[in-house]
């Protein structure tokens, strides 16, 4: 196998052989588990359950609030204690459910299409999907039913499955991908026959020799095709996926779909097999803990809702003020404020850093030397765009396609001088968006 | 035909108006804030020069000189020059008014630009025929937007840096242009051994 | 006294001048423009700070919308009611100015009364504070101060404390908006420059939750509103009304216990924030208005008992009565300074 890449990316230290080879194991659930209703793309759930009902593990709880929505179910049973505002991962209050634990584990009845899958046609297969409230769980968390409806004048040829996990430390799809090799292939499947998709590529780095095996092992008598990634951030990207899987290039602006290709992760992939062939929604997701103020690290399944105070709690962590405690990965995820955020379906990792770990050096001035033009993965300038986001040059940003940037921090960590380019140019892009709604 | 190719050289890179002679500095510190309205005051000042080298050759050699009148060739030349910049601005005004509102006060200020009175005075002291002081002036007026628009550039550039307070404003831009003179120095091996 | 050459040169210069200017005559024929001396003139009464708060690029863009008609004349704020008049009468219209407004930032909050429950380390802007987890800061709705407004104001009008707080100088602050649009968490808001009172707290969680991340934010204990008709409640935060008509006497900001209320006939601004001896001040002045009050109320109690033991009501004492509606236990309006 030739190991296939993209332009420009980083070579960060990983740090994952901390977890890598740490089999899943489950979390004991908590006493209270608290479900936002808005822990995806889109727009809200609403709740259709009250305060003091009681709920069945896996039974819904939330409606999907539109199209681009998902549902929520429970994955505990017990009562429903409260639906107020409580503290969510992006600093904000979002109105969430909260369940009080009775841990009994009742299950609620799953009805799935079994091994026949294949019989069913592409609606009733998305449907499943709808109902199941599985949404993109690399980190994104848009709803997978609508990534899987594309509009009826662009066809897809390719379905590629993200098994990259290029974010350091985190080894949730790896775990995913050795533990459950088969429901990865055969979600891969259902997802081809769903798109009407002739080809199936499964992208896996390189630095995960192991997880290579296993799936091409699940895929041997399949046409899809297992490709070795070269081992860069950030090789999981969407457009860097089909640009180093397939060598097409998604013009900018652009989604996959307009090049014939859809993107699914892998826990995706994993959990759309799960829903369709034994009907069961999602309840739980593997989360990575780790860091260097963890003791005890591991790969836990946590159901959805756990506080992060309780994930913590098993495994041996110093949480020290002047310490980092980060949802997702070091290079996209968000750091916190406090521990009593629930973990939610796009959260693939805790890490949890000391304080020696977690201080950043003061930005000095830009001399252009050049390195983050090397490391940007989007065919970007990212000190232009720092420069324009600094002097509010708002139509300059726009001509130099401000709003193509990711947000990947390839450019922020490649940069000697510490520059804070993404954050400068998020709030490029916040002045982009702000002006052209003026505009309207 | 080699000598015109000499003349042409020499106007733009090795006797550089702006960047050699130091003439003409004023529209190059004042109007090369954008690329684009250097590139429109070079048309201007190529327009002037031209009509103006060529008139006020032909005055003196024609009304002074048989007259014996070198002497009043500064206030003639400066007569002549005013009247083409008034000539010039009422043309951009009608056929361009952004570019006139752009250039603002530089348009009338190409008047008192030493730059053209010095080619008109050069023309005489080189004793150049009408051929070569046609190509004079566009050696002159092409090094002038040359010099122009390669300063604009460098400074839209300097716009993004983080320049030090003291340095912030003409001080940098002024280094700058004597770093870009410098550098134009180089071409003085271009010169013919003369 | 003219010698030949004299005459010679003046004869020279003379025939080059008439050409000259024959030919400048015929040009201004061929090129004549139609100019709008509308526009000149506007641009000199404009104040030229091309700050932007008129919606306009800059004070040229705002006079050519004049001009057009797509500008509307009162949008000056930098130039206010005298610009507008003078707009009018270049444009030959009667205008009315507007009412003079000022920009105020809604929270007392500093460090000290507000702490930072995180360290932030990053670029120095509050619209990218807020960006990660929102914020250092323990109040979810307070002023940040790191400065993203102060940077934004063309008219040097606003400063951060040391503390971290973002003050705002009425007398330069000419209501362009620019730090309004910029706030990221929207504190910064216009009143009428004539206002002097104002509630420095925007928070609109409950009074628990507020007392728990801030000591001078509103609790929404409703005192205020009793003090005068202007104060009302928006659901938990209590709001200076921009319709009612009605003073606002000094006892507002007296009667407030967590001193949101903020009173510039009383303190400078910035001694509000900055100075502790303003503070103490008014901790003083708020127990000696208390004490007064109690007085009073007591007094209006003994008068209302010895009415009730007189006899049947004389029209005397039902005047009285009624003169002093102190009777119950909050303070009345009319409560004096």
């Amino acid at each position: 196998m030739s190991i296939l890449t993209f332009r420009g990316g980083i070579h960060p230290r990983y740090n994952k052989e901390r977890t890598a080879a740490l089999a899943t194991k489950p979390l004991a659930a908590p006493d209270e588990l608290v479900l936002p209703l808005s822990q995806h793309i889109g727009a809200p759930a609403v709740a259709t359950v009250s305060v003091g009902d009681t709920v069945l593990r896996g039974q819904t709880i939330a409606q999907p609030g539109g199209f681009v929505s998902a549902a929520i179910h429970a994955p505990v049973s017990g009562t429903v204690s409260a639906i107020e505002p409580r503290p969510t991962g992006n600093g904000t209050l979002g109105d969430a459910i909260v369940l009080a634990n009775d841990h009994q584990d009742t299950e609620t009845s799953y009805s799935g299409l079994g091994e026949d899958w294949a019989q069913a046609d592409a609606a009733t297969l998305r449907d499943m999907v709808a109902r199941a409230g599985i949404v993109g769980l690399g980190g994104a968390a848009f709803p997978s039913h609508v990534k899987l409806a594309p509009p009826p004048d662009r066809t897809i040829d390719t379905v590629i499955i993200n098994g990259a996990e290029c974010e350091p430390w985190l080894t949730a799809d790896h775990r995913l991908m050795l533990e459950s090799a088969t429901a990865v292939v055969s979600g891969l499947r259902i997802i081809q026959h769903i798109l009407g998709a002739p080809n199936g590529v499964i992208g896996i780095e390189a630095n995960k020799p192991d997880a290579l095996r296993a799936i091409s092992q699940a895929a041997t008598g399949t046409p899809i095709r297992v490709v070795s990634l070269a081992v860069k951030y950030p090789q999981g990207g969407e457009k860097q996926l089909i640009s180093a899987c397939l060598k097409r290039r998604v013009p900018q602006g652009k989604l996959p779909m307009d090049v014939g290709v859809v993107v699914h992760n892998t826990g995706t992939a994993a959990a759309i097999h799960r829903a369709v062939v034994d009907g069961r929604p999602l309840l739980e997701r593997i989360v990575t803990v780790t860091g260097t103020a963890v003791s005890q690290p591991a790969n836990y399944w946590v159901r959805l809702g756990t506080p992060v105070a309780h994930v913590l709690q098993h495994c041996q962590t110093e949480l020290t003020p002047a310490g980092k405690l980060i949802l997702g990965g070091p290079m996209m995820g968000i750091a916190q404020k406090h521990a009593d955020i629930p973990v939610v379906k796009s959260t693939s990792g805790i890490l949890v850093l000391q304080p020696k770990d977690a201080t950043t050096r003061p930005a000095s001035p830009c001399i252009r030397c050049g390195r983050c033009v090397d490391a940007c993965p989007m065919f970007l300038v990212p000190q232009e765009l720092g420069a324009f986001a600094r002097l509010r040059m708002i139509p300059e940003a726009r001509a130099a396609a401000a709003l193509d940037c990711m947000e990947c921090g390839s450019c922020a960590h490649a940069c000697p001088a510490h520059i804070p380019l993404v954050q400068l140019i998020r709030l490029a892009k916040a002045d982009i968006h702000a002006a052209a709604r003026k505009k309207m | 035909m080699k000598e015109i190719f000499v003349i042409v050289l020499m106007a733009m890179l090795t006797e550089n108006f702006v960047l050699a002679k130091f003439l003409g500095i004023c529209p190059f510190l004042g109007v090369s804030k954008k690329t684009s309205t250097a590139l429109g005051m070079s048309m201007a000042v190529l327009f002037v020069m031209m009509v103006a080298s060529i008139l006020t050759f032909l005055i003196h050699h024609f009304a002074l000189v048989p007259f014996r009148a070198e002497y009043l060739q500064t206030i003639v030349f400066i007569l002549v020059i005013a009247s083409t910049v008034q000539l010039t601005e009422m043309a951009i005004q009608k056929m361009s008014p952004p570019l006139y509102q752009a250039l603002g006060i530089f348009l009338p200020l190409i008047t008192t630009n030493c730059a053209v009175l010095g080619l008109a005075v050069l023309n005489i002291q080189n004793d150049y025929r009408l051929l070569q002081v046609i190509f004079y002036a566009i050696g002159a007026s092409g090094g002038f937007a040359l010099a122009l628009i390669l300063f604009a550039g460098l400074r839209e550039k300097l716009e993004l840096a983080e320049v030090p307070q003291a340095f912030r404003g003409p001080a940098i831009a002024l280094v700058t242009a004597g770093i870009l003179s410098l550098a134009f120095m180089g071409f003085t091996g271009l010169a013919p051994a003369s | 006294m003219f010698t030949n050459e004299t005459l010679l040169a003046l004869a020279i210069l003379g025939s080059i001048g008439l050409v000259m200017s024959v030919l400048l005559s015929i040009g201004k024929r061929i090129f004549a423009v139609e100019t709008d001396d509308r526009f000149d003139r506007l641009m000199d009464i404009l104040p030229g700070a091309n700050c932007g708060g008129c919606g306009f690029p800059g004070c040229s863009g705002f006079a050519q919308g004049l001009i057009d008609g797509t500008a509307k004349p009162t949008a000056c704020p930098p130039g206010g009611p005298e610009v507008t008049v003078l707009i009018g009468e270049i444009m030959g219209v009667k205008l009315t100015p507007g009412e003079p407004m000022v920009a105020v930032v809604g929270c007392a909050g500093d460090h000290s009364a507000a702490p930072p429950v995180a360290n932030y380390q990053g670029l120095r802007d509050c619209r990218a504070a807020h960006a990660v987890a929102g914020g250092a800061k323990s109040c979810a709705y307070g002023c940040l101060g790191l400065g993203t407004c102060q940077t934004a104001c063309v008219f040097d009008a606003i400063t951060i404390t040391d503390t971290g707080l973002a003050i705002i100088d009425r007398d330069k602050c000419t209501a362009c908006g620019a730090c309004i649009e910029i706030c990221p968490r929207q504190i910064i808001r216009l009143h009428p420059k004539r206002d002097e009172v104002h509630v420095l707290c925007i928070n609109p969680d409950k009074p628990k939750e507020v007392k728990a991340v801030c000591t001078v934010g509103c609790t929404a204990c409703k005192l205020c509103t009793r003090q005068s008709e202007r104060l009302v409640m928006d659901e938990r935060l209590a709001v200076v009304s921009p319709e009612v008509k009605a003073d606002i006497p000094a006892s507002c900001a007296l009667v407030c216990p967590q001193g949101t209320i903020f009173d510039l006939r009383q303190y400078a601004l910035s001694d509000w924030i900055l100075d502790p001896a303003a503070r103490r001040d008014f901790e003083q002045r708020q127990e000696a208005w208390k004490a007064e009050e109690k007085a009073r109320k007591a007094a209006a109690r003994e008068k209302k008992s010895a009415s009730k033991a007189k006899p049947k009501a004389a029209p005397d004492t039902n005047t009285d009565a009624n003169a002093e509606p102190g009777t119950d236990a909050t303070p009345s309006a009319g409560g004096e300074a």
